[in-house]
């Protein structure tokens, strides 16, 4: 069920009501029924492996807490051998065996390809890294095994987050499930308004950048230059506006019904560095694997080579874990080089700043930071989006095609430029589709702006109530008015 | 929970409010619908439904009007009107005769052009040219509303995505009898510059296909014609001119036979009705077209001229036999 569906615009509020009317002790129970009806509106079939993956972590920690020395690990590895075993049959089985049958062919080894024809169960890799948290947290002795096994089933399958996320941590949410929620006026419109907000940020930016996007990246040998670039911008924020709009949308949904999720998103392209995106970035992704592989690993607290090597390590699993294809390996890989770069040059980078005096000019300095961030995090954004490698290199072959000479004539003659040179910008689209997404951005790059000194949500309770009801009008008014006809989320495939 | 429910309500209802008021402005802004409504209080004898073909002109026209302007200008016994986009084909017309006659506008001729390019998938299956709000806003105003306010949500409605884009890069492109690709490998070619091969494969692209009795616009054609008769209304069909030469250059015999063909079959489609159809496909020489370097049916001053008075001919005729 997509968020932006009239599905869940029917299936929400109904178990919303219902939760808070049923009794306390009976609500995981519904909860549960909810989000098995929530995921089997994709294939249901799927719904008897996600319990069976659900049983296996749900008895291994119960071994694990009952065992001691190697038998404790030997669980523990049971579990996530079991776990990743899925993963990898539906996921990557049929990339490692094509790129297998490659190596093979090289050695001149016959060996046919077998491909596995089967469809990605949808939300995959974010479940099983939810139930992976669990069993290494309780292996570590952080987390107590949750005895009811229902109640483990609702960690993994809780509706909100099920399919994308945020991927959560057993010590934040299972508790949760045991407290009595009651219908708290101002939580439960705060969660709606941040839902709201995810359903724009979605069908008014994400959707409707979409078209512009998918019109080159689709046809990549049609397009070259100032379209590239205008292309892989918009990608930027229509991969942010997409995936923060749908952990909007789970976190607000959570939030009605008194349930707290982790913060996604923190305004990711006001980042000065590299290392500070991901710490705004997908971040239930990014301490998943800061908590589960670069620490232990050895974090940096290791010799600079091997510090080198488990930040590399991280980025490239987690590339891995996006996608079954090389350009989410090398987008993965190409941002741990970055951070490895950042790392080893921090110092010399602040020598040049102290020279050429761009310390005395903080604001000026954050912001060279946040463009030359954005920059490099919107070139890696060309791997992740290309359709193929090969498409990805003849992107960035091409990327600077034609734009001098574009620049020189904007800046000499810029009407004339502008008439010659506007389907380069408009990538197939209409003038009033692009004045509206650049607006869009305008419009929630302004918000992050609010959001840097309060939380615009708090900022506008203090209005005037017409203003504040205008506002939400407004927006709603937007939504259903300009936005674009429902796409699927893009993490929805991972 | 009881405050909260209350002001929802209240919320919900001036959204609705303000939606409704925000749709009826979109409904307004619908231009060729207001000129319809405005012809029928006014009565208007002639209702002139156009495309490409009627408004667009040469660079070195010294007149510019278009045929429905000089249509106007001829036939001063009639007052006329015209329904003009330039995308517009026969099933928005029969969407357009739909609501003259629901809503009891019976003007005394209705001319409609047939343009033998909107039966090619370049045109028919071009999803930015299928007007559906338009269509559903004709079938019914408050229909349109309420898959408006949806539309953002429903992934799945046909009625505003009758043809998504992929389904139209996939539609094969026959010459003849004969598959030849899919749009996708034809819309590359399309103006992005000039070349020989480019100009054959838009003409094999616009024109060559063989046309089918129930192709989905030949049968919206039929159905208008019905109307049309049913309700005392002079329907004028006219097959708008090609530029043939430049079509033989490329496909020598092989694109009049082509074109001959597909007329005959709008025709024997037509004339199951008792219906005439006006035949200017192979009127006109290239010189009587507005663009050198792209196979279209818009044509200079003499051309529309030509046309012109062809149509005003038919109409006068008519007159007569009266």
């Amino acid at each position: 069920m997509l968020f932006n569906s009239i599905d869940f615009l029917i299936f929400f509020p109904i178990v919303t009501i219902l939760y808070f009317a049923i009794p306390h002790k009976y609500r995981w129970f519904f909860l549960l029924v909810a989000s098995c009806i929530f995921y089997m509106a994709f294939i249901p079939i799927y719904i008897l492996f996600l319990f069976a993956l659900i049983l296996i972590d749900y008895s291994a920690a119960i071994f694990i807490e009952k065992s001691e020395g190697s038998k404790r690990k030997l669980y523990l590895i049971i579990s996530i051998f079991s776990t990743c075993l899925a993963l990898f049959i539906f996921k990557y089985f049929n990339f490692f065996n094509v790129n297998f049958a490659v190596v093979a062919r090289f050695f001149h080894w016959n060996y046919p390809i077998h491909l596995l024809k089967l469809i990605l169960p949808i939300g995959l890799s974010f479940h099983t890294f939810q139930s992976l948290s669990y069993v290494i947290e309780v292996y570590r002795k952080r987390q107590k095994t949750e005895r009811n096994i229902g109640i483990y089933a609702l960690y993994v399958m809780f509706y909100p987050q099920l399919v994308s996320g945020p991927i959560e941590r057993p010590y934040n949410l299972i508790h949760q499930f045991y407290e009595k929620h009651y219908f708290d006026y101002k939580r439960v419109t705060d969660g709606l308004k941040l839902m709201v907000w995810g359903m724009f940020k979605k069908v008014v930016i994400a959707d409707r950048l979409a078209f512009f996007v998918n019109q080159v990246y689709n046809n990549t040998g049609d397009y070259s230059g100032i379209s590239f670039i205008v292309a892989t911008v918009f990608f930027a924020y229509q991969i942010y506006c997409d995936f923060s709009g749908y952990s909007d949308i789970a976190i607000g949904s959570a939030q009605v019904m008194g349930f707290t999720l982790m913060n996604n998103f923190t305004r990711p392209y006001f980042a000065k560095s590299i290392a500070d995106f991901w710490r705004r970035w997908h971040i239930s992704l990014s301490t998943w694997f800061r908590d589960y592989v670069y620490i232990p690993l050895g974090g940096n607290r290791v010799s600079p080579p091997r510090h080198y090597f488990n930040l590399f390590i991280s980025f490239l699993t987690s590339g891995l874990w996006h996608g079954a294809n090389w350009t989410f390996l090398i987008w993965g890989a190409l941002n741990g080089l970055y951070i490895i770069l950042e790392t080893m040059t921090a110092k010399i980078r602040e020598k040049i700043i102290c020279l050429i005096r761009l310390n005395k000019a903080p604001t000026l300095h954050k912001l060279i930071q946040a463009l030359i961030t954005f920059s490099l995090i919107s070139f890696s954004w060309i791997f992740f989006r290309a359709n193929s490698i090969k498409d990805a290199f003849y992107v960035i072959a091409h990327l600077f095609t034609g734009v001098p000479g574009l620049l020189f004539n904007l800046i000499s003659h810029p009407l004339a430029a502008v008439s010659e040179y506007h389907n380069l910008f408009l990538l197939g689209q209409s003038y009033r589709e692009f004045i509206i997404a650049i607006l869009a951005i305008l419009f929630l790059e302004s918000v992050h702006l609010l959001q840097r000194k309060d939380s615009v949500r708090a900022t506008i309770s203090k209005c005037p109530l017409l203003l504040r009801w205008a506002l939400y009008i407004g927006i709603v008014l937007i939504i259903l008015n300009f936005g674009k006809v429902s796409q699927p989320f893009i993490y929805f495939q991972f | 929970m009881k405050k909260f429910f209350t002001k929802l309500a209240i919320f919900l209802l001036i959204t609705l409010v303000f939606q409704i008021l925000f749709l009826i402005i979109h409904i307004r802004s619908f231009h060729q619908l207001t000129v319809l409504e405005k012809a029928q209080k006014e009565k208007v004898d002639i209702v002139y439904f156009g495309d490409s073909s009627d408004t667009n002109y040469s660079n070195e026209d010294l007149d510019k009007r278009s045929i429905s302007q000089m249509l106007k200008e001829t036939l001063t016994n009639y007052s006329m009107v015209s329904i003009s986009h330039p995308a517009y084909e026969a099933d928005i017309f029969l969407e357009f005769c739909k609501y003259m006659v629901k809503q009891k506008y019976y003007p005394k001729v209705v001319i409609i052009p047939i343009n033998m390019r909107s039966f090619s998938p370049s045109w028919d299956r071009n999803p930015g040219w299928q007007f559906e709000k338009e269509k559903t806003i004709l079938e019914n105003k408050l229909l349109f509303m309420f898959f408006k306010m949806i539309e953002a949500f429903d992934k799945n409605n046909k009625r505003f995505n009758e043809i998504t884009q992929s389904e139209f890069e996939n539609t094969e492109v026959f010459s003849g009898e004969k598959a030849v690709g899919i749009v996708k490998d034809f819309e590359k070619h399309e103006f992005r510059h000039y070349s020989e091969e480019n100009m054959k494969n838009s003409i094999l692209y616009f024109y060559m296909f063989s046309l089918k009795n129930d192709h989905r616009k030949l049968k919206s054609l039929a159905e208008m014609a019905k109307i049309l008769l049913e309700n005392n209304i002079r329907p004028v069909f006219y097959i708008t001119p090609i530029d043939y030469e430049t079509g033989e250059r490329y496909f020598p015999g092989e694109f009049s036979e082509r074109l001959k063909n597909n007329v005959e079959t709008i025709k024997s489609v037509l004339e199951e009705n008792n219906f005439g159809v006006l035949d200017l496909s192979m009127d006109l020489k290239t010189n009587f077209f507005a663009w050198e370097r792209y196979p279209n049916e818009h044509l200079n001053e003499k051309g529309r001229k030509y046309v012109t008075e062809r149509i005003e001919e038919m109409i006068k005729s008519d007159e007569k036999k009266k």
